[in-house]
């Protein structure tokens, strides 16, 4: 291991200033990235009853992440959302409430007046 | 092609109503209930944000919800992805659903009427093929 960082920085040393600059730019970002990435079971357990917005990783489960970056959380779920909007488009985002869905009691109707009435009905 | 998944959901995702986490447009993924009941699939207008839908021009159908009429945008998204079974050009309408509700979105028959579904409540089994 120390042979192949020592090679590595021989390598690096031999860069102009300017790929010198990508080369450790490009690294700082990896270790900045990887250490604000969270297990999202932890993220669970810290904030719950509040929406969270996550960055899923690349090579993350796409469906299902077990990680992610923590972009917002709160109980107020247009705050979250409001930071999700400052975030280009082209980050992969999960949003989700951590806590229970359709508490019981709590009954949701949708009647299309247009047509056929459509009921749904959840929670007891 | 016929796509096919089948998915042993985990039991947060069958207490009281059946979730499902759904990507939108390959870069957003929510959570949405399972909803047979619901003519059209549902999404709020902070996701419809969030996939950039222009609702200026969209037609509008009249809902009723549990407390008034309200009137939806019909809109289309592009692509909806249900671990991996994906289906394009789905007719969505475009609501606020009720905070305590707990989620961003129904999953409705304008996508699940293309598909065949099995759904093994007791064994917390959910299969879904396009036809």
């Amino acid at each position: 291991m120390v042979t192949k960082v020592e090679e590595l920085v021989k390598t690096i040393q031999r860069l102009s200033p300017s790929e010198k600059e990508y080369v450790i730019g490009s690294v700082l970002r990896f270790m900045q990235t990887e250490s604000e990435i969270q297990s999202l079971a932890d993220l669970k357990a810290r904030y719950p009853g509040e929406w969270l917005a996550v960055i899923i990783p690349e090579g993350e489960d796409r469906y299902n992440p077990q990680r992610g970056c923590l972009v917002a959380h709160s109980p107020d779920k247009s705050s979250v959302w409001q930071r999700v909007a400052d975030l280009p488009a082209s980050e992969d985002v999960y949003l989700f409430f951590n806590g229970p869905v359709a508490a019981k009691g709590f009954g949701i109707i949708f009647h299309d007046t247009a047509d056929t009435p459509v009921v749904t009905t959840v929670g007891d | 092609m016929t796509q096919q998944i089948r998915l042993s959901l985990p039991q947060w995702a069958i207490d009281n109503v059946v979730l499902l986490n759904v990507r939108l447009n390959d870069r957003t993924l929510i959570r949405m209930i399972l909803d047979t009941g619901a003519k059209y699939t549902v999404i709020t207008p902070d996701v419809a944000r969030r996939l950039g839908l222009d609702l200026q021009g969209a037609r509008r159908v009249p809902v009723t919800t549990a407390t008034q009429l309200e009137m939806a945008a019909l809109t289309t998204v592009d692509q909806i992805d249900v671990q991996g079974l994906v289906l394009r050009d789905v007719e969505t309408a475009v609501i606020n659903l009720p905070t305590a509700l707990g989620v961003e979105g129904l999953l409705g028959m304008s996508f699940l009427r293309k598909c065949r579904m099995l759904l093994d409540v007791p064994n917390r089994l959910f299969e879904l093929e396009t036809s």
